[in-house]
């Protein structure tokens, strides 16, 4: 194993001996057997220059600056970092992800809970996951405001921009047996008693709480804590009725799909869903609605908090394919799956399963960044866009292959070729 | 033979409230200063209580003399967090945020705890809520041995906070850090307080403290700290401190190397040994094993949780116009071979208690 892999980069032990670095104002220039874009793209062979951090150029041999440092990386294939637009830190993480004291907590940010110093992040890097946006936990209706993340760098330069939404979730883990919810018995009563017990319950308080923000919206006055709410929780629902923050469906099911429809129709929103396994039963009303889908994991299997509260949903694995063939926006998400569940595995079984591998990279890259509104920075190899790489030792997504260089921000975050090694 | 000769001397000055403004002079071959200086050769001057001079060349007249031949002399020990004498008392599940709590009501001045503590040379503790909330309320510094024998408040102490796992419960809000975090925004403003002591182990949860708190001219103190290596930068840009142990022979090498690593960095540590001054020592020996250096390790026990508790202009240095509690050990003080051969509270001598088993028939 680590003769032929020994081989296959035999001839960069010349270029090590340059003493390449990915220090900051430094001019990298990648030079490959191919380079998959992410947008549809493949360069063979391909270069991919970096400078500060970001992509300068791409092509089969785009113009060089003088000062480029030429990294031969052999048989090796470029491709963009893999952004997961879904991803559930809760499970990997011992920090209190789900506030149980209320059931609308829109003004609260998983960011607060993120433990940025946690290894999982590392694992992702390896894994070639260079974002992902770390979604709140189902446990509330009204749940809090996700937040995107690199998974390289270190501490609170990880926190990157994206465009705001909140996670509202009707499904199971919001009402019934999520967490502690429970009806009322004996005279054990806490806070979790008057929660919802009923996907009724659920919508009922999604409804409240919507209608209470518009109302005080439309009557010009400011909101009060009450029942259920609070002025701060109310102030973050105006937003996304105004639009400026947006929203999210947690819904496995296809009668939760139809929910979410109707929930944003009656308060003029739009929404993206989350997870959506029986998405490939409302493809009409999907395609119809151009509803962006963040769909995962493949097998269907509720994981990690759900897994033990989500109602059974009927598995297909051609989903992808379908969304795909009825023009629905969509990207897939390993939900919270690491090494053989992880996000590449995911995309590379949806490639064995009939889908064509530039659309399943785009799944994972390009079509991720669209639906979280980073586009213009992430998920493609372009000039301008911030230089996320992973250099597989073979073809990208495949089963036999691995990263074995991941750039995040043009800085090394796992490198098992010695290529950027400074040796001098 | 030294003890029979410091326990002759004991007799002979047993406290005389007629003449306390008689002066004391303690002669003994060292004095750790508790800043990190050595003095050699001098005279403790112990009027009143308080210090007036630390290496005088001779003996005011009508001054007590006490030699303690081959001992050396350092500050009283001060352990910034402990629950001495409460019990439970310190532990309010009611709310997540307390800050209206103070430890003082929960002081128990003649529990037997404190007595012990002062004949083991542990002088000043902070009585301090435990982590059971974000919130927990002021600590309360405590002198171990007051008057009639019996411990007393002295001053608020810093507020007490916690962003550790016990901080939360599952049936009382909030449940999730992202609630915390939002509730402590709310109330930490301009006037909280102005020191705080917050437990917080992880690289985040600390990063996360630095955060919250600092902003408004707070002085932080980070108890346990158990990653603060991964984070120690920030800690000493921040001017904050840390409380670590206590350690016991089993404490992990990662933990006992992290007071010389912070001390190296410039981030102040104290220790604490919940409340027994046999486990301060303990402790900073151990920490001294992986490299802690001597004076930063008496300082731990003295000079640095003074200031943590903010008692630093009275206590915690033996330096002149301090008050004069002192310990005096057979050799170096953080040496585990040596005995603890005196204790003096504010100049005078305590009785340190027959270190024999009670004999049988004679019930104690």
């Amino acid at each position: 194993m680590i003769m032929a892999r020994s081989k296959q980069f035999a001839g960069l032990a010349v270029a090590a001996l340059l003493s390449v670095t990915a220090e900051a104002g430094e001019t990298l220039a990648l030079r490959c057997r191919q380079v998959h874009d992410g947008n549809g793209e493949v360069f063979e062979p391909g270069v991919v220059v970096v400078e500060d951090g970001k992509v300068v150029a791409v092509g089969q041999s785009p113009a060089l600056p003088s000062a480029a440092k030429v990294v031969d990386c052999g048989e090796a294939v470029l491709s963009p970092g893999l952004i997961d637009a879904a991803w559930q830190l809760g499970t990997h993480s011992d920090v209190g992800f789900s506030e149980q004291s209320s059931e609308v907590i829109p003004h609260l940010h998983v960011a607060d809970s993120v433990d940025l110093h946690s290894e999982v992040f590392e694992t992702l890097a390896r894994e070639g996951v260079t974002s992902v946006y770390v979604t709140p936990e189902a446990a509330s209706v009204l749940g809090s405001q996700g937040a995107l993340l690199k998974t390289g760098g270190a501490g609170i330069s990880r926190l990157v921009d994206c465009p705001p939404s909140i996670k509202a979730n009707l499904g199971p883990e919001s009402s019934r047996r999520a967490g502690w919810n429970r009806r009322p018995f004996s005279n054990n009563v806490d806070f979790h008693v008057r929660r919802p017990t009923t996907r009724m319950g659920s919508t009922w308080v999604f409804r409240k709480a919507f209608a209470s923000a518009k109302e005080y919206a439309e009557l010009g006055i400011e909101a009060v804590n009450g029942e259920g709410h609070t002025e701060e929780s109310i102030a973050a629902l105006q937003e996304v009725l105004s639009g400026k923050v947006g929203l999210r469906f947690q819904a496995r099911k296809a009668h939760d799909i139809h929910t979410a429809q109707r929930l944003c129709t009656e308060f003029g929103l739009t929404h993206i869903l989350e997870y959506a396994q029986e998405a490939y039963e409302c493809l009409e009303l999907l395609a119809e609605t151009r509803t962006p889908v963040i769909f995962g994991p493949l097998d269907a299997q509720a994981r990690g908090m759900t897994r033990n509260f989500g109602d059974r949903t009927k598995p297909c694995l051609r989903a992808p394919m379908l969304l795909q063939e009825a023009n629905v926006p969509f990207c897939l998400t390993a939900c919270d799956g690491l090494g053989e569940s992880g996000l590449a595995r995911i995309a590379g079984r949806a490639v064995r399963l009939g889908m064509d591998r530039e659309a399943a990279l785009a799944a994972v890259s390009k079509d991720a960044a669209a639906i979280l509104g980073v586009g213009d920075r992430l998920g493609v190899i372009a000039a301008g866009n911030d230089a996320d790489l992973v250099l597989w030792n073979g073809t990208p997504l495949d089963d036999t292959s691995k990263p074995v260089l991941v750039l995040i921000d043009g800085q090394v975050a796992h490198d098992e070729t010695g290529l950027l090694d400074d040796e001098s | 033979m030294l003890g029979l000769l410091v326990s002759l001397l004991s007799s002979t000055i047993a406290p005389d409230p007629v003449a306390a403004d008689r002066a004391i002079a303690v002669k003994v071959d060292q004095v750790y200063t508790g800043e990190g200086e050595v003095l050699r050769g001098g005279y403790l001057i112990i009027r009143d209580g308080i210090l007036v001079d630390v290496a005088a060349a001779s003996v005011p007249e009508g001054a007590w003399v006490l030699e303690y031949p081959g001992a050396s002399a350092c500050p009283g020990f001060i352990d910034p967090v402990t629950g001495l004498g409460a019990g439970r008392n310190l532990q309010e599940p009611a709310r997540a945020v307390l800050p209206q709590a103070h430890a003082k009501h929960s002081l128990a001045p003649f529990h037997r705890d404190f007595r012990q503590a002062a004949r083991q040379g542990l002088i000043t503790v902070g009585l301090s809520p435990t982590s059971d909330n974000l919130i927990g309320g002021h600590l309360a510094v405590v002198r171990t041995s007051g008057p009639e024998e019996a411990a007393a408040f002295v001053q608020d102490g810093p507020m007490r906070m916690a962003l550790v796992d016990d901080a939360f419960e599952w049936n009382r809000a909030p449940t999730s850090r992202m609630g915390a975090m939002h509730l402590l925004r709310q109330e930490i403003g301009e006037d909280f307080a102005d020191s705080v002591v917050i437990d917080a182990r992880s690289a985040d949860q600390i990063r996360l403290s630095l955060e919250l708190l600092g902003g408004s001219g707070q002085s932080v103190t980070v108890l346990h700290a158990t990653e603060a290596d991964e984070v120690r930068d920030s800690l000493a840009a921040a001017g904050a401190s840390v409380i670590l142990g206590p350690y016991t022979l089993s404490s992990s090498r990662h933990d006992l190397k992290l007071a010389a690593e912070l001390a190296d960095s410039g981030v102040p540590v104290a220790f604490t040994g919940n409340g027994h001054a046999a486990h301060l020592r303990t402790t900073a020996a151990l920490a001294m094993k992986e490299g802690l250096p001597a004076k930063e390790a008496l300082r731990a026990l003295t000079s640095v949780p003074a200031k943590i508790l903010g008692v630093e202009k009275e206590s915690g240095t033996l330096a002149k116009g301090k008050r004069a509690d002192l310990l005096i050990f057979s050799g170096h003080p953080l040496d585990l071979a040596s005995r603890l051969e005196a204790v003096m509270i504010a100049g005078l001598p305590i009785e340190l208690g027959s270190t024999e088993s009670p004999k049988k028939g004679q019930g104690q």
